[in-house]
């Protein structure tokens, strides 16, 4: 269950706008993490290819495992607004995925009701940090 | 086998697979390439006499080991070899043979047959006479063809004879005959070939040009591969061939000792061609080779399908070589699997002699009998063989590379009738346009595209079983994934990709590279662009991994430029279609990839390169940048532009791909573009006003601009002018995006239209948020219009023209401004000192200079005027007006006074000329106290008086010299410039009068002016008059007496009142002089006002009176009284006696009033003295006619009975006879000793047209006649 987990939320131009790293409790981020940063939205942007064409073959917003590259799968969930969720992932929790998924997809709906918020701007809330923190605690490493 | 094949397609699996090879040394690369060029043309041949097309495959490399898997799928095996050669003389083909050999050998256990092009070779094998052009000509010799004969020992398997070959040829070529064919015979086929097809060579290369030798294979009895023609030829050929057999009867003498070389080489074929240029049968020769091919291959079909598997030999992929040493080859199972994978070899024969069909039912048969024995690697085989005989049935073939030669079929039809026939139009899959949709899959096939993914997926399956099968599983997975596009599948195209990363293999770095290279061009072809960067990015980052000895950094570049797109990374900004201000696509990513190609392009050595990459960088994520990643970015761009200076050319790769210019429109970002108006002095204006066209419209102006407003700001034309030689300015709003201070070298503008003369500026930006101003400067150098259209900078060592149409914060897209022809330029100067300050007058007048002078109030003062013609350009015209402030406007010219001929006799103004006028300035004043000197003494203020009174008190004048000039090519045009020079001039007090008034003097041709003088300056003053001279302290006032000459008595009456007081103002000379301050004026008495009674003692009466009391003379000066008692009898005598100058007043009546009246102190007059003065004698005399020659004379008598003082009045009424009560007593002023003479007041005539004459006039004796009567 403990695995390392990339979470992005992808906005309509391919663009970021949210990006969170989960690591098990008992491991320390990696010293190379910044290479591995960089491999991950990698592996994450060539995955928005598989997520587009998916999404049609399917009518549920959770895509499951859509690509993997190496020692990454990619899960995927795109919202009712074209938002994608992507979510990298070296080991395989279905169950928990599916849930954060649903969770953030909610809060991400509460934080785009923000007046000040404009669609695919990156998102800066701490509250939404915080909030994505405690559920990948709760559904990925915890 | 380790050599993966990428480009592989499900197709190849019925083609020929043929070599092409380079032999011996002295064939250059070049020579080579072209003749691969022309042989790779040739990919279908259509097979004479039989409804079959086959397909060759070229390769230039292969090696034995991937041979090797010949057997386990046949269209892996080399069937054929062409080597091609170069040589020149004997000693060298020889070699050339040897090499040929040694090539023939590598290959020997798959070959069917091979050939070797030797050029440089006279086509029948001989040298080329370097002397003789005919030889090595059109005309030269045929070549040499010589049939090869099938090496029979080459491989057991394949030493079968072909059924079909009929007599004579089947025993040649059972026996291995080689056979040479008569020279001759070759010169006949040759002139056949040549009289039978003139066609183009692009149509030979068709595949089905060979129709050729079809209708010649079909005339004779049946398919030949021996080129034995004799029969064949027609009848009218004959002769033409008969004669020239004749000619060629000896052989040339230079011939061939190849040819006795080739006779002992064993079969294989030599062909001569003089050179690559010349060598028109090569294609007809490889069709005949290709052909001899097929034959071969159709022998061993038929043979393995008369088989029936007797003979239990196993085929064996390579790895399973050792396997089955020493196992029981007498079980079922083994049979089984003998027989399945015989069959299956059967199939892929009969898929490549062009029989799908029968080749799907060889395959099923084959998976049949391998099944139940577990033979997985071979089922596998099968399945991908089913899967590419359907695709081959459906799709037709080879969809993709030789899509050019296809289109040249269209060329053909005539003659590539027979063989269009065995083509279906659904074979033709061509994507020739880029658009031809895929054929409807044909009815004949019996796998859908369903099936074919599951047998797909089933073959894949049993391949990665064994880890030896890597690069066929791969290969397969890459058929099938082409397939899949074909069929439009993305979603199963890309699984079969993802499968293709995860087949284990043990690949160099080059067959990764192009693994993932073929990986992203699949993945794109799919429409996943973005998969297909990421996996050209891994590519590139492959070239150059740590662990690579010989990193490529040319190829990384390539590869990094290629993966651009996926990242939504536009080398030509113009392609992004990015909302400015929108996030387009993954930055950091975007980043990264951006500085993984700048530095590719660092290690490339391609430094221009990298600064235009790190430009890009710098332009596209500027907003993304945090500042310490905008400093690190700014070093590098230095660091390499120290080096290297970045351009504005576009930059083309070695790969074709241009990377623009991009203008560093954003560092610094320009807010707002302005074009700024010359200064008003300079601006260019009309000479003559136009002509007001505006009147003439019905139209009335209106401020409003109803639907154009939003189109109004902008405009690109500006609303005022530029004049061609002027310095002009464009001001930028620039602010700095960077983190630290920008200088921005080489600001100019980009222009178009007419031709400029730029000043490069240097600016330094600040790093505040705040905005910078910075003005870039040019000069037009021809009149016109010109376009401005935007500016061009050097940043850190790049420069940038940044286009005002890439600029989103300006509307406009360029400015064009009207550049009119040269004026010249004009520099004021005054010889008076500047002012500190001066009221502004409106922009209109454009000072620029200003002069300004202390006068004292009736000073004057003289100043120099110098226009300098700055310009190079002569001053043809020059006009000097002034203006000045609405409340000065009236005296204004009084005060700067000049000379305007002076100034036009100067003209013109030569280049650096200059013209001088004097200017000469008066401190006006009135000379009078505001206010309390309202009337002086004596004088009354009248209405209609000038509102705005000159104040002696010190004031300022202020007047604004303008002068319009022009000259050269503008004056022609109708313009000119205007300059101007503020003047102000401060007038200070001097002296003021107080009181004036007029004195009557002895002489009745003299009166007194006496003037009441103050000095109100700070300064004492001495005033000079009438030759006397009155010294005046500070705020003392001195009474001066000025005796004048009277004047003319009409004066006062053709004379207002102004008129009047300037008349008089012209006698009284009066100067001051202020010694300490070394100033002196004049001062003016003209806005001294005079009352009526005041401006008549001015003037010479027209009557003298002769007055006498009891006989006594009263004299016109006489003051005082004359004592009298009460009762004593006063006698008074009056003699009027009328001036001859008056001559108007002769011939009228008059009447002579004499009366006593009673002056009181407080002023009032009493006329009623009947009381106290008895009068004796009549008062009123009435006189007939006034004459010159009789005066009147009246006398009467007083008697006084109170004492007292009394006055007489005296008065002659000339006119009508008028009643008394029309003399108005009242006007005489109050405490005035005199006895005015009054003009009657008009009221009392109503008739005025009869002229002076019978105007009524009233003269009055003004010598004071008092009588004191004392008890």
């Amino acid at each position: 269950m403990a695995g390392n987990y990339y979470f992005v939320i992808v906005g309509h131009h391919d663009n970021p706008i949210f990006e969170m790293e989960y690591f098990p409790p008992n491991k320390a981020p990696d010293t190379k993490k910044e290479d591995h940063r960089h491999l991950n939205q990698f592996v994450a942007h060539e995955a928005l290819d598989l997520v587009d064409e998916m999404m049609w073959t399917t009518p549920n917003m959770y895509l499951k495992i859509v690509d993997k590259f190496n020692e990454w799968f990619v899960s995927a969930f795109v919202t009712a607004g074209r938002m994608r969720l992507i979510m990298l992932h070296d080991v395989k929790n279905e169950d928990g995925i599916k849930n954060f998924f649903q969770e953030m997809y909610e809060t991400y709906i509460k934080h785009a009701m923000n007046p000040f918020y404009e669609i695919n701007q990156p998102i800066t809330s701490t509250a939404f940090e915080k909030k994505a923190q405690t559920c990948g605690k709760r559904h990925l490493t915890g | 086998m380790s050599v993966v094949d990428y480009s592989q397609t499900a197709e190849d699996h019925q083609c020929f697979l043929v070599l092409v090879r380079p032999t011996g040394k002295l064939l250059s690369g070049k020579h080579f390439s072209r003749c691969w060029e022309r042989i790779v043309q040739l990919n279908c041949v259509a097979i004479p006499g039989q409804k079959r097309v086959m397909w060759i495959r070229y390769k230039r490399q292969y090696s034995a080991e991937s041979n090797e898997w010949g057997d386990f799928q046949v269209h892996r095996k080399a069937l054929g070899l062409i080597s091609v050669g170069r040589c020149s003389n004997e000693a060298e083909f020889q070699d050339l043979f040897e090499s040929y050999k040694k090539e023939k050998e590598c290959y020997a256990d798959s070959l069917y047959n091979s050939r070797l092009i030797v050029f440089g070779m006279n086509r029948d094998g001989s040298e080329i006479q370097r002397t003789d052009s005919k030889i090595g000509g059109d005309d030269s010799p045929p070549p040499t063809f010589k049939m090869d004969s099938f090496d029979l020992e080459s491989s057991d398997s394949d030493s079968v004879v072909p059924e079909r070959l009929d007599g004579d040829a089947e025993s040649e070529y059972r026996k291995g005959t080689v056979e040479v064919l008569d020279p001759l015979q070759f010169d006949q086929r040759e002139c056949d070939t040549k009289a039978d097809s003139e066609v183009p060579r692009v149509v030979k290369n068709s595949p089905i040009v060979n129709n050729n030798n079809n209708n010649k294979k079909d005339d004779s009895a049946g398919p030949q591969i021996t080129f034995i023609r004799t029969k064949s030829e027609k009848a009218d050929n004959k002769k033409v061939e008969n004669k020239k057999l004749d000619d060629l009867k000896k052989p040339p003498v230079k011939r061939t000792g190849s040819n006795n070389s080739l006779r002992d080489a064993p079969g294989s074929e030599v062909v001569f061609y003089p050179s690559v240029d010349n060598c028109e049968g090569l294609e007809e020769g490889l069709k005949d080779f290709v052909t001899s091919l097929f034959f071969v291959l159709e022998g061993k079909r038929l043979d393995r399908g008369f088989e029936k598997g007797d003979r239990s030999m196993l085929l064996r992929a390579p790895f399973e070589k050792k396997d089955f040493v020493g196992l029981d080859t007498d079980t079922k199972s083994f049979k089984k699997k003998c027989q399945g994978r015989l069959r299956k070899h059967l199939a892929d024969l009969c898929l490549i002699a062009g029989m799908p069909g029968e080749a799907m039912l060889h395959y099923t048969t084959a998976l049949d009998l391998l099944k139940p024995v577990n033979d997985n690697l071979w089922m596998a085989a099968c399945y991908e063989g089913l899967c590419s005989t359907a695709v081959i049935t459906q799709f037709g073939t080879q969809a993709g590379s030789q899509s050019t030669l296809r289109r040249n079929q269209s060329f053909s039809t005539k003659r590539g009738v027979a063989s269009l026939d065995k083509q279906k139009p659904g074979l033709q899959h061509s994507y020739a346009n880029g658009f031809q949709d895929l054929a409807e899959a044909s009815v004949k096939s019996n796998l859908d595209a369903d099936d074919i993914t599951e047998k797909y997926k089933e073959a894949l399956m049993y391949y990665s079983k064994y880890k030896n099968a890597a690069v066929v599983e791969m290969e397969a997975s890459l058929k099938a994934c082409r397939i899949l596009i074909l069929l439009k599948r993305p979603l199963a195209a890309a699984d079969f990709l993802q499968n293709v990363i995860y087949i284990n293999l043990q690949l160099s770095d080059e067959d990764r590279i192009s693994r993932y290279s073929t990986l992203s061009s699949l993945y794109s072809q799919i429409g996943f662009q973005r998969k297909a960067s990421f996996f050209k990015r891994v590519a590139a980052m492959q070239c150059v991994a740590p662990q690579n000895p010989r990193p490529n950094w040319v190829q990384c570049h390539h590869l990094l430029v290629q993966a651009l797109a996926g990242y939504r990374i536009h080398l030509d900004p113009k392609d992004s279609h990015a909302v400015p201000g929108e996030m387009n696509g993954w930055t950091v990513i975007q980043t990264r990839v951006l500085h993984e190609l700048i530095y590719s392009a660092k290690r490339m050595g391609n430094l221009q390169l990298a600064v235009r990459y790190l430009t890009i960088l710098l332009h596209t994520q500027l907003d993304y940048l945090s500042d310490s990643e905008k400093r690190e970015l700014v070093t590098n761009l230095e660091g390499f532009t120290g080096s290297c200076e970045g351009t504005v050319n576009t930059l083309a790769l070695d790969s074709g791909v241009l990377v623009p210019h991009v203008p560093l429109i954003n560092v610094p970002r320009v807010k707002t573009f302005k074009l700024l108006p010359l200064a008003t002095h300079l601006e260019p204006r009309n000479l003559r006003a136009p002509e007001a066209s505006a009147s003439d419209s019905v139209f009335i102006f209106t401020p409003l601009n109803i639907g154009a407003v939003e189109h109004m700001a902008d405009r690109p034309e500006v609303d005022f002018k530029w004049v061609e030689g002027d310095l002009c300015e464009v001001e930028l709003v620039m602010c700095n995006p960077m983190p630290d201070a920008l200088s921005l070298s080489q600001l100019s503008l980009l222009t178009e239209g007419v031709a400029v003369e730029t000043f490069p500026s240097s600016v330094v930006l600040p790093v505040a948020p705040s905005l910078y101003r910075a003005k870039i400067t040019m000069r037009p150098t021809a009149a016109g219009e010109l376009s401005i259209v935007g500016y061009h900078t050097k940043l850190y060592g790049v420069r940038s023209n940044c286009k005002l149409r890439d600029c989103p914060s300006i509307p406009q897209s360029l400015f064009k401004i009207v550049v009119t022809s040269a004026l010249p330029q004009a520099h004021l100067s005054t010889s008076l000192p500047c002012s500190a300050d001066f009221l502004s007058f409106g922009e209109g007048l454009n000072v620029v200079t200003s002069a300004t002078a202390v006068l004292y109030c009736g000073q004057s003062k003289e100043c120099t005027v110098t226009i300098q013609n700055k310009s190079r350009l002569p001053i043809d015209w020059v006009k000097v007006s002034l203006e000045a402030t609405r409340d000065s406007k009236d005296y204004v010219n009084e005060v700067y006074m000049w000379n305007s001929e002076n100034v036009q006799s100067q003209l013109p103004i030569p280049p650096s000329g200059v013209l001088c006028f004097t200017m000469v300035l008066q401190g006006i004043g009135d000379f009078l106290i505001p206010g309390v000197g309202k009337g002086g003494r004596d004088s009354l203020r009248r209405l209609g008086e000038p509102v705005n009174q000159l104040v002696s008190l010190g004031r300022v004048v202020e007047g604004v010299l303008r002068v319009d000039y022009s000259g050269g090519p503008g004056y022609h045009d109708n313009l000119c410039r205007c300059s101007s020079v503020a003047f102000s001039v401060d007038i200070l007090p001097s002296v003021v009068f107080t009181k004036w008034n007029v004195m009557l003097s002895e002489s009745s041709d003299h009166c007194y002016v006496i003037l009441d003088l103050k000095n109100v300056c700070d300064h004492d003053t001495e005033v000079r008059y009438s030759g006397q001279s009155a010294y005046l302290k500070h705020q003392h006032i001195r009474s001066i007496c000025i005796e004048v000459e009277r004047l003319e008595p009409g004066l006062v009456d053709s004379h207002t009142d102004a008129q009047f007081s300037s008349l008089l103002a012209s006698f009284l000379d009066i100067t001051y002089t202020i010694p300490s301050q070394k100033v002196s004026g004049k001062v003016d008495a003209s806005r001294l006002t005079w009352t009526k009674e005041q401006q008549q003692l001015l003037c010479l009466s027209p009557v003298s009176w002769d007055i006498h009391l009891n006989g006594q003379v009263i004299s016109p000066l006489h003051i005082g009284s004359l004592e009298y008692r009460t009762g004593q009898l006063i006698r008074l005598d009056v003699e009027a006696t009328i001036q001859s100058e008056t001559s108007e007043l002769f011939g009228r009546g008059a009447v002579l009033t004499v009366c006593c009246c009673q002056h009181h102190d407080n002023g009032v007059v009493s006329y009623n003295t009947d009381q106290y003065v008895i009068a004796m004698g009549n008062q009123d005399l009435h006189v007939e006619q006034i004459s010159s020659d009789t005066p009147v004379h009246h006398s009467c008598t007083y008697m006084f009975t109170c004492a007292g003082f009394y006055k007489f009045d005296i008065q002659l009424r000339v006119g009508s006879g008028e009643t008394q009560s029309d003399i108005n007593y009242g006007n005489g002023g109050q405490g005035n000793p005199m006895v005015n003479i009054v003009q009657g007041h008009g009221h009392s005539y109503t008739v005025k047209d009869e002229g002076q004459d019978s105007k009524p006039l009233l003269l009055k004796c003004l010598s004071v006649i008092e009588v004191n009567i004392v008890e």
